[in-house]
C-alpha cells in the first residue's frame, strides 16, 4: 500500500524512490540496531520496538518471529490472515520533523537533477514512516524564512499520510522569485514554538553564514532534543569569470572562479560547517552529513550507527524519549 | 556523394563563428549558486579578464542548431558515387524532335541540353543511348558534349521522319539499373511505361499543320488534264488557318486559305493541265513549329498515256476500248504496250514492250465457262451464249502468275519474265463497255503481274501519290505513362538527409526554448 501511494505521484516526485520493502527493512534494521541498547546515557531506560503499553493502536500482518501470543485470533479470522495487535508504547514521544525548503535546497546540477531537495524529502518521509510505525506522534514543518506549512500532530497511518501529502505538494522556494522578508532566508528557529516538548529532527543544508549554529541553540533550548541531518549542497563546478547569483537572495557577485578562488570558497564553507559541527558537539546534537546523491535508507542507518549512544541533555525537566535516530554528536 | 539543392544557403555557415562573441556580451555569464557568502571574500576579476571571459557554453549548441538548419535549407542529399553510375538513356525518336520552340531552338537541342544537365548533375560523364529508330543499336554518347547530343537526336528524328523509326522503345531493363527516358511526350499514353529512374521531358509548342497526302492521276475524261487531291491535317490543339500553295516548277497553280479544326483533316481536289510536266509541290504558309511536314511533292511528269499498238485482228470492241482509254495512246512506232489477238504468239511482238495477248479472240477451240465462275445473272445462259475460255491442257505452260481463274481453269495469267499477260477468256460480244472495263482492269494488274515493268507503264497506271501519317505531325506534349514515379523528373533522393538534419535541429531547439522560458537568463551550476 505504501508503494502504491508513493508511486502515484508524478515522475519527478522524490517519494517515488521510497518503496515499502525498503521502508519495512529499514524499520526492522533500526529496531535491531537499537534493541538492547540504553536509550539514555544513564541506561535507566531501554528502547523497545515491541510496544508494551495497553493503548491499542491497530493490527499489522503477522511476520515470522513475532510472539504468537500477540496474534489477535478474532481479527485474523475476519481478515483470513494472521494479524497481531499493536499497542502504543507509553515511552513513545513527540517528534518534530523540520524540513528546510529554502531556495538553496532546490538548486540542481548536472549530476543531481533534483539537488538536495529530493534526498531531504525522502529522509523526512522515511523517518516519518519509521516513527509512526513505532507509535510516535509526528509533526512535519516546512520552513524557509518562516514556517510555511505544518501537519497536524498525529500517530499512525493518518499522520503518515498527512506527512506524505505535505511533502508531495510543496516544493523549494523558487530562486529569486519569492523575496524573503529578512536577509535570513532559512530560519529553523521559527519552528521553536512547534518544538516545545518535542524531539526535533532538522533536515537542512545549513547554508547560512553562521552555519545555523545559533538557530540550533535556540531549538535545543526549546525542544526535548535536536538531531541534525545536513544534506550537503551540490558542489559548484565553475570556471573563468562568472557572475554568481544567490539562489535565495538574488544578490550577484562577479568573481574569477579559478581554482584558487574556488578553493578559498570551499575553505570558507568548510570553516562554517566546522563551526557548526563544533557547536553541535557542544550542544550534544547528533549530526550527520549526507551527500545529495546518497541513498535515503543508508543515510538513516549511517546516522544511527555513528550515534549509537545519544547523550542528549534533558531540557526543561523533560525526560528525553526513545529515539530511533539518537546517537552521539559528531 | 553529398549534394545540395540550394547550396547558397551554405554561405550562412560562415556567420556561425559570430555566435561566440555574441554570447560573451561583455560580462561574465551568470551562474545560480545555493549560497553566495563563501565567495564574498574573493577578489573581483579585472576588466580584461571579463573581456576574455568564456562565453555562454550554450553558444556551441546554438551554433550546431543553426548549422543543421542551414544544411536542411540547402537541401542536403546523397547520391551514389559517380564512378559506379551507369546510365542507359532511351530516346523516344519522333519527328516532333525537329519542332522549333518559341525560343528558336529545336526540341532536339532542348533535349540535348536537358540530358546534358541531368548527366552533369548525376556526375555521369557518359551514357549509352538507345533510340526508337532504325538505329536500334546502342551507341555511347558523351554527356558533356551537348552539341553532339543534339546532332545525335536530330539524326534519330530524321529517321523518324523517313518512316524508319520503330513505334516503341525496347522494354526497360530490370529494376535496379538506371534507365532514363528522354521524351517530349507526343506519343502520350503510347509511351513505353516502365520503371525508369528518371524521365526527362521537354517541349512546349502544341500547334502544327501538315500535309497528310498529295495524289495525282490522269483525268479519265480528258487526257490533257491531271486530277489531284491534297489533305491538310491540323495536329494541334486549337483551330487554325493556313495558306495552301500548289506550285509546279516556278509556276504557282493555286493558293487557298484552309481552315481546319483541331485534330481534323481538310481535303481539297484540283485539276491541273498535264502539259506542265514538272513536279507538283504542295506547301503550307506560313511555316509553323514543325516545318518538315509543311510540304509534299509528287512527280507529275510520270503521268503520261502509255503508247500502245493493237493488232489488226483484234475485235472492234477491243480497238474501241483502246481508243477510248485515256491511259493509252495509239502509237505505231516504239509502242510500250502491244495488244495481240491470236491463238499463237505473234512473231512481230517486240521483246521490249509489254504485251497483252488475247488468245481467245482467234482461238478455234473454246470451252464454255463453268456456271460456278460466272456472276449469278449469267448463270442462266445456255452453253452457246455463255462466255467461253481457251482450253489449256495441263501439259501446256501456264506457270505464270495467276491473276484470275483457278489453278485448274486459268483465265488471266501473267508472265513476268516474258513481260506478257495472257487473257484466256473470250471477249464479250457486242458493243458494250465490257472490253474497256476488262482493259482497265488489266492495266491495274500490271504492277502485280510485271514487277519489272518499264517506267512508262508505271506512269500510265497511276496515280502517283505521297503520304504522311498524321501521327507523325503531332507535337503537343502529352502525359507520360510511368509506374512508380510522377512528375517530369525524379530527382535524387534528398528527403531523408534533409529531414534528418531538420529533426535533429528541432530536437535540440525544443529544450533550448524550454530552458530559456523557465530558467531565465541564469543557469545552474
Amino acid at each position: 500500500m505504501v508503494r502504491r501511494r508513493l508511486s502515484s505521484g508524478a515522475d519527478e516526485d522524490p517519494l517515488v524512490a521510497l518503496d515499502s520493502v525498503r521502508l519495512q527493512r529499514l524499520s526492522l534494521l533500526t529496531s535491531g540496531l537499537l534493541a538492547g541498547r540504553p536509550q539514555h546515557a544513564d541506561g535507566t531506560l531501554r528502547h523497545g520496538w515491541i510496544a508494551s503499553g495497553q493503548d491499542f493502536i491497530d493490527h499489522r500482518p503477522y511476520t515470522p518471529g513475532d510472539d504468537p501470543r500477540g496474534i489477535d485470533w478474532r481479527a485474523s479470522a475476519r481478515r483470513r490472515e494472521p494479524v497481531v495487535r499493536r499497542y502504543r508504547d507509553e515511552r513513545a514521544g513527540e517528534w518534530l520533523l523540520a524540513l528546510d525548503r529554502s531556495a538553496s535546497m532546490g538548486i540542481s546540477t548536472r549530476q543531481t537533477q533534483h539537488g538536495a531537495w529530493s534526498l531531504a524529502v525522502q529522509l523526512a518521509a522515511a523517518t516519518a514512516f519509521v516513527l509512526t510505525q513505532q507509535g510516535h506522534r509526528v509533526v512535519l514543518a516546512l520552513f524557509s524564512h518562516t514556517v510555511d506549512a505544518a501537519t497536524e500532530p498525529g500517530r499512525g497511518a493518518e499522520a503518515r499520510r498527512g506527512v506524505y501529502r505535505l511533502l508531495r505538494n510543496w516544493r523549494p522556494v523558487a530562486p529569486m522569485r519569492e523575496r524573503p522578508v529578512s536577509p535570513d532566508t532559512s530560519c529553523p528557529e521559527r519552528c521553536a514554538p512547534l518544538a516545545q516538548g518535542r524531539r526535533v529532527l532538522l533536515i537542512s543544508d545549513c547554508l547560512r553564514p553562521d552555519g545555523m549554529a545559533p538557530a540550533l541553540a535556540l531549538l535545543a533550548r526549546a525542544a526535548a532534543g535536536v538531531e541534525l541531518l545536513r544534506v550537503a549542497a551540490p558542489a559548484a563546478q565553475l570556471g573563468g569569470a562568472i557572475r554568481l547569483v544567490d539562489a535565495e537572495t538574488g544578490y550577484q557577485l562577479t568573481v574569477s572562479s579559478d581554482e584558487a578562488t574556488a578553493q578559498r570558497a570551499r575553505a570558507r564553507l568548510d570553516a562554517v560547517f566546522e563551526t557548526l559541527a563544533s557547536r553541535c558537539r557542544e550542544l550534544r546534537i547528533p549530526a550527520t552529513v549526507a551527500a545529495p546523491d546518497a541513498a535515503w535508507d543508508q543515510v538513516i542507518l549511517s546516522h544511527l550507527l555513528r550515534h549509537p549512544h545519544a547523550t542528549v541533555p534533558r531540557q526543561g525537566g523533560q525526560q528525553p524519549e526513545g529515539s530511533p535516530l539518537q546517537g552521539s554528536s559528531s | 556523394m553529398i549534394t545540395f539543392a540550394a547550396p547558397w544557403w551554405l554561405l550562412g555557415l560562415g556567420l556561425l563563428p559570430l555566435l561566440r562573441p555574441l554570447h560573451r556580451r561583455g560580462q561574465a555569464s551568470p551562474a545560480l549558486v545555493p549560497a553566495l557568502f563563501p565567495w564574498i571574500t574573493t577578489q573581483a576579476p579585472e576588466a580584461a579578464a571579463l573581456q576574455d571571459a568564456r562565453p555562454d557554453p550554450r553558444w556551441r549548441r546554438r551554433a550546431l542548431i543553426a548549422a543543421l538548419l542551414l544544411l536542411a535549407l540547402a537541401g542536403i542529399g546523397w547520391r551514389p558515387p559517380a564512378d559506379s553510375l551507369q546510365v542507359r538513356v532511351e530516346l523516344e525518336a519522333t519527328p516532333s524532335l525537329l519542332a522549333v520552340e518559341p525560343d528558336g531552338r529545336s526540341r532536339a537541342a532542348h533535349a540535348a541540353v536537358a540530358l546534358h544537365t541531368a548527366l552533369a548533375n548525376a556526375h555521369a560523364p557518359s551514357a549509352t543511348l538507345f533510340a526508337s529508330g532504325a538505329d536500334r543499336a546502342p551507341s555511347p554518347v558523351d554527356g558533356l558534349d551537348s552539341a553532339a547530343l543534339a546532332a545525335r537526336f536530330t539524326r534519330a528524328a530524321d529517321a523518324a521522319v523517313a518512316g524508319t523509326a520503330s513505334p516503341a522503345l525496347p522494354p526497360p531493363l530490370p529494376h535496379g539499373v538506371r534507365t532514363w527516358l528522354v521524351t517530349d511526350g507526343t506519343r502520350g499514353s503510347d509511351a513505353a511505361p516502365g520503371d525508369y529512374s528518371r524521365i526527362i521531358t521537354f517541349g512546349e509548342s502544341t500547334e502544327n499543320f501538315g500535309i497528310a497526302a498529295l495524289a495525282l492521276r490522269l483525268d479519265p475524261r480528258d487526257a490533257s488534264l491531271l486530277q489531284g487531291t491534297v489533305q491538310i491535317h491540323n495536329a494541334g490543339t486549337h483551330h487554325g488557318e493556313r495558306a495552301l500553295v500548289l506550285t509546279q516548277g516556278q509556276r504557282t497553280l493555286a493558293e487557298w486559305r484552309v481552315s481546319v479544326a483541331a485534330s481534323a483533316t481538310e481535303v481539297r481536289h484540283f485539276d491541273i493541265p498535264r502539259a506542265g510536266g514538272a513536279r507538283l509541290l504542295a506547301r503550307l504558309k506560313p511555316a509553323d513549329a514543325l516545318a518538315v511536314d509543311d510540304q509534299l511533292e509528287v512527280a507529275a511528269e510520270a503521268l503520261q498515256p502509255l503508247a500502245a499498238q493493237i493488232a489488226p485482228e483484234c475485235p472492234d470492241t477491243l480497238r474501241a476500248a483502246v481508243a477510248a482509254s485515256p491511259r493509252l495512246e495509239s502509237s505505231e512506232a516504239a509502242p510500250a504496250l502491244m495488244i495481240v489477238c491470236a491463238e499463237r504468239p505473234s512473231p512481230e511482238a517486240s521483246s521490249s514492250a509489254v504485251s497483252l495477248w488475247f488468245r481467245a479472240a482467234s482461238a478455234q477451240s473454246l470451252q464454255p465457262l463453268p456456271r460456278a465462275l460466272l456472276p449469278a445473272p449469267l448463270q442462266g445462259l445456255d452453253s452457246a451464249t455463255r462466255p467461253r475460255t481457251v482450253a489449256i491442257v495441263p501439259a501446256e505452260d501456264h506457270a505464270g502468275v495467276l491473276l484470275a481463274g483457278t489453278r485448274r481453269l486459268p483465265l488471266v495469267l501473267g508472265y513476268p519474265g516474258e513481260r506478257r499477260i495472257d487473257v484466256l477468256i473470250e471477249l464479250p460480244r457486242g458493243t458494250g463497255g465490257a472490253p474497256a472495263l476488262l482493259l482497265d482492269w488489266l492495266l491495274d494488274r500490271l504492277p502485280a503481274a510485271l514487277p519489272q515493268q518499264p517506267s512508262p507503264v508505271r506512269g500510265a497506271i497511276g496515280p502517283v501519290a505521297a503520304r504522311r501519317a498524321t501521327a507523325q505531325m503531332r507535337i503537343a506534349p502529352g502525359p507520360v505513362a510511368q509506374s512508380g514515379t510522377t512528375g517530369r523528373e525524379r530527382p535524387p533522393s534528398r528527403t531523408v538527409p534533409a529531414a534528418l538534419a531538420l529533426a535533429v535541429a528541432l530536437a535540440l531547439l525544443v529544450p533550448e526554448l524550454t530552458r530559456t522560458g523557465v530558467r531565465g537568463p541564469s543557469r545552474s551550476i
